[in-house]
């Protein structure tokens, strides 16, 4: 049974009638302004009813025209021109709009607009109505409604010229270019068929010069009554991404045409129409079902690795069973493999991974192994999945060291990409990552042994001589060094990498000798250094480090040399800058720093001003580029000079980078006061709060000031919140939580802030253990204010060990505690160091026993 | 991501000729200023099947969904640009979007 329709009521509650008019009037105007019609139209009636006025009658107009163009786009094609008529009926002199027209026309009732073209008050018609009234007959007589030119004068310019417009339509279908162009002479510019021209030359023009039929294009109107031709051709004009979003938006006749221009083939279409009955983004279950449909035509093979590649990315953790359920291939069992190798994350188990694609290698070494002639790509492929475990999870990075332990994952990450070069000799990059991974650890031997077998293949490499550069200066084979540097050269003459790692190695030899306190010797590796230093500053820094050498000799005539230098610099305005520059090329050499001060007679320096603070933080930074850390004496030197810092004169750029620097230095009291003056002008950035932690902290937070922790808890929520996910994380590995052996949780720290009274009015514990057991744990610590972080936590150990095993841990607690100091601070447990870098690998025998043990917490 | 055999047009067992000629083919159709999208797609595909090297990591490893363009240009690709049929054309100019 059919309800009766409620009628909709006009925004506003039909209280119109009683406002006062100035405000109906706003009322009116805003509607119309919002494209509201139909409240437009409501109060626009209203106000022509109190007062015929010539300005309300126009609004009324525009508002029956936006509601008509609306019930148009929607189908409603005589439901909009009842509106028309409505708007036409506003008065006699009201021009027909174009619109109006070509629903008429639209809807077989041309008889209307051919009278106002030819009726007694034609001459009263605007020209540009007449000309829009014009084009609409014209495209719809083109459109093969031709039985119109008979209501219509001879010399009317819809009749005249519609014989070459539609001679031109023929000749383009039916592809005769030349009968085309002859038409298209035929049609002066002035014709109501103008825009037709325009559209059929674009046509003409648009698989040899796009540029020029999309310019073609935008002559024509988008309210011409040939639009949706222009819309076709713009369409098939379209990227091929760009073609499929508008395409989906379009009519079906509209894109109908638009494939057939682009050279779509009917195949394409209907698969195109079948396709768009899909979603937006068609979810991996509707499009392998497509595929299955359409296996014939896709081809076999094709629709089975696209299911594969589908299942990855389908919501189910079991790849196989979802195939199976949506009915796709059965994988093989090398597909069943990779499928495994694919959803597993190295970042989630970087032994799993491993393992499963060192899985997918072995069997296709049994495929490689029972074929009589196996093909030679299968070779390759085994290389491959031999080397995706590291290359997936950047097992061997540049700053992986060798563990040793020939069960850590490094190393059989290292025993695989090796035995990968058995299958794929010809892979230069592994060659280079292992020699890299050997030396890190100085296994020399090993090293040698893989650029033995690389510069066998490619002998002048210039990445294998510099490994073979590198490997030599490791050895402390510094002629050999040498020769491989010149072999360098002469191949690439600009290599300055090569001359400032031969520099590099020469001072460390250097350091070595003055440690032998054989400072002949390292006088000659400086002036080797000297002689490959290939920039001035480098030179400079050698020949301070000469005559620093010769001042620890006590060799008079250098000292005094230096140290007028020195004098000439500081009266000139040198600072910590230039002392830092001394101590550096000092620690360098591995001399004293105590000594040649006394011998240089310097004072302890002293920080000019904010460009001497800048320039010493860039000096110690390059130094640190360079692995060089600052010495004890010269941290002394440091600490001693920073307190009167002017840290406030840094931009908050030069903060960060300062506290950065300053932390890899190990200056923790100039970084927590760089920090803390960062925090004045920039209160609670969550990456100063995390500097001053840190620094504060240098050993590891030691639970003693839970104000500290909960800030930088805030910090952390700060951070989430600002989107700043890298700050957030390095909070994340400073802060202490809940696991094996590491730092100890923050478990309740009560009293929380603000918690004050809410902890009084309980003192006595029981009283919490109970309201635990009826309300739950998250419940009490709301109650008790705790933050949203430690809560976090306390739900993460619940998840972990259970409810009942967290809800005995914070008995126990609350247990301890209250014998204490009741809501008070809990016991301290020892200072930790934070949990920093990359988490070692875990050996290959724990894998299994981790798999089914609740991670056991070490609260007491 | 698109399938890069089909962005080149390339069948499966291709080589390293065959796809530089590809690549080569379907950047002069194809430059920047006509269709950066598409162009840069072409780059992409062939820095995935450049060598063969490049070919069997993508059998290996690539997990890419196919498209709804990669299914329909494995199944019907597009052809040579036409005009349509006067019926159709017609009844686009009569209203019938």
């Amino acid at each position: 049974m059919s309800k009766k329709q409620k009628r909709r009521k006009p925004r506003g509650g039909g209280q119109q009638h009683e406002q006062a008019t100035p405000a109906l009037e706003r009322r009116a105007r805003e509607a119309l302004a919002a494209e509201h019609w139909r409240d437009a139209i409501a109060a626009y009636k209203d106000l022509v009813k109190r007062e015929d006025r010539a300005d309300w009658r126009q609004g009324l107009a525009d508002a029956y025209a936006g509601r008509a163009g609306e019930l148009t786009a929607k189908g409603m094609l005589k439901e909009a021109l009842a509106i028309w008529e409505n708007r036409a009926a506003l008065g006699p002199k009201r021009a027909m709009a174009p619109e109006h027209a070509a629903l008429l026309i639209r809807l077989g009732r041309p008889a209307a607009v051919v009278d106002l073209l030819t009726g007694g008050t034609a001459d009263e018609l605007p020209k540009a109505q007449r000309e829009a009234i014009r084009a609409q007959l014209a495209a719809r007589v083109l459109g093969g409604d031709v039985g119109l030119l008979e209501h219509l004068p001879v010399d009317e310019p819809v009749r005249r010229h519609a014989q070459a417009a539609t001679a031109a339509l023929a000749a383009y279908c039916e592809g005769d270019d030349a009968a085309l162009q002859a038409a298209l002479a035929d049609i002066p510019f002035r014709s109501p068929y103008r825009d037709w021209v325009q559209i059929l030359k674009a046509l003409l023009r648009h698989v040899q010069a796009p540029a020029e039929a999309q310019s073609l294009l935008q002559r024509v109107d988008d309210d011409s009554a040939f639009a949706p031709m222009k819309r076709a051709a713009t369409l098939s004009l379209m990227p091929e991404t760009a073609f499929l979003d508008a395409a989906a938006d379009a009519g079906p006749t509209l894109v109908r045409v638009a494939c057939v221009l682009r050279g779509w083939p009917p195949a394409r279409i209907a698969l195109w129409e079948e396709l768009a009955r899909l979603e937006n983004d068609p979810s991996p279950t509707a499009l392998i079902r497509l595929l299955q449909r359409h296996r014939q035509v896709l081809g076999d093979d094709w629709v089975r690795r696209k299911s594969l590649s589908l299942a990855v990315h389908a919501d189910s953790d079991d790849p196989e069973h979802w195939l199976y359920h949506v009915g796709g291939p059965e994988p093989d069992e090398l597909e069943s493999a990779l499928l495994e190798a694919w959803t597993i994350s190295p970042r989630d188990d970087a032994w799993d991974a491993l393992d499963s694609w060192h899985r997918c290698a072995e069997l296709l070494e049994q495929r490689w192994r029972t074929s009589k002639a196996p093909d030679p790509e299968l070779a390759l492929h085994i290389a491959l999945l031999l080397r995706r475990g590291d290359a997936e999870g950047d097992i061997l990075a540049p700053q992986v060291t060798p563990s040793g332990d020939p069960d850590d994952f490094d190393s059989i990450a290292a025993e695989q990409l090796e035995a990968s070069l058995s299958w794929d000799p010809d892979d230069r990059a592994t060659y280079l990552r292992l020699i890299g991974y050997y030396r890190r650890g100085r296994w020399l031997k090993n090293a040698r042994r893989l650029l033995e077998q690389a510069q066998s293949r490619w002998p002048r490499d210039m990445a294998l001589l510099e490994a073979a550069m590198d490997i030599a200066l490791d050895a402390g084979s510094f002629k050999k060094a040498a020769t491989l540097a010149r072999q360098i050269l002469a191949i690439d003459p600009i290599n300055s990498a090569v001359r400032g790692r031969l520099v590099k190695a020469h001072l460390a030899h250097a350091r070595k000798q003055v440690a032998k306190a054989r400072t002949d010797l390292a006088r000659k590796e400086l002036a080797t250094a000297h002689g490959w230093a290939g920039d001035e500053h480098t030179r400079e820094r050698v020949a301070l480090a000469t005559s620093l050498l010769a001042v620890s000799d006590a060799d008079a005539a250098d000292t005094r040399t230096l140290r007028e230098q020195i004098q000439a610099q500081l009266k000139q305005g040198a600072g910590l800058a230039m002392r830092l520059e001394l101590a550096m090329a000092a620690d360098g050499l591995g001399l004293s720093l105590g000594t040649l001060n006394r011998r240089l007679q310097l004072k302890k320096p002293t920080l000019r001003d904010r460009d001497d603070l800048v320039a010493s933080l860039a000096r110690l930074r390059a130094a640190l580029d360079e692995d060089q850390e600052p010495s004890t004496e010269t941290a002394q030197m440091l600490e001693g000079a920073l307190p009167k810092a002017p840290w406030s004169a840094l931009s908050r750029t030069e903060l960060e980078t300062a506290c950065d620097t300053l932390k890899r230095s190990r200056l923790h009291k100039a970084r927590q006061q760089a920090a803390t003056t960062a925090l004045k002008r920039w209160p609670g950035e969550p990456i100063f709060e995390l500097h001053r932690f840190e620094a504060k902290y240098p050993r590891g937070f030691d639970f003693r000031a839970m104000k500290d922790l909960w800030t930088l808890e805030q910090a952390l929520e700060r951070a989430h919140d600002n989107g700043d996910t890298r700050t957030a994380m390095r909070i994340q590995e400073v802060l202490p939580g809940p696991g094996f052996g590491g730092a100890p949780p923050s478990l309740p720290p009560m009293p929380f802030p603000g918690a004050g009274n809410a902890a009084d009015d309980m003192a006595v514990p029981e009283h919490v253990i109970d309201l635990m057991r009826i309300l739950g744990i998250k419940k009490v610590l709301e109650i008790l204010g705790a933050p949203p972080e430690v809560i976090r936590q306390v739900r993460d150990i619940e998840r972990q060990l259970g409810e009942d095993a967290a809800h005995d841990m914070l008995v126990d607690l609350l247990d301890q505690g209250a014998d204490l100091d009741p809501f008070g601070n809990w016991p301290a447990p020892d200072p930790e160091p934070p949990q920093r870098g990359r988490p070692r690998g875990r050996r290959r025998d724990d894998a299994d026993d981790d798999d089914d043990m609740p991670e056991q917490l070490d609260l007491f | 991501m698109r399938d890069p055999y089909l962005v080149l047009g390339l069948d499966p067992d291709a080589d390293d000729s065959a796809v530089e000629r590809a690549y080569l083919e379907a950047v002069k159709h194809c430059p920047p200023e006509r269709d950066a999208a598409r162009f840069s797609a072409i780059r992409t595909a062939y820095e995935q099947l450049r060598t063969v090297r490049d070919r069997a990591a993508f059998a290996l490893f690539d997990t890419t969904p196919p498209t709804p363009a990669d299914v329909l240009d494995k199944a019907a690709p597009v052809g040579a640009p036409g005009r349509p049929e006067r019926a159709l054309i017609e009844a686009l100019l009569r209203g019938e979007s």
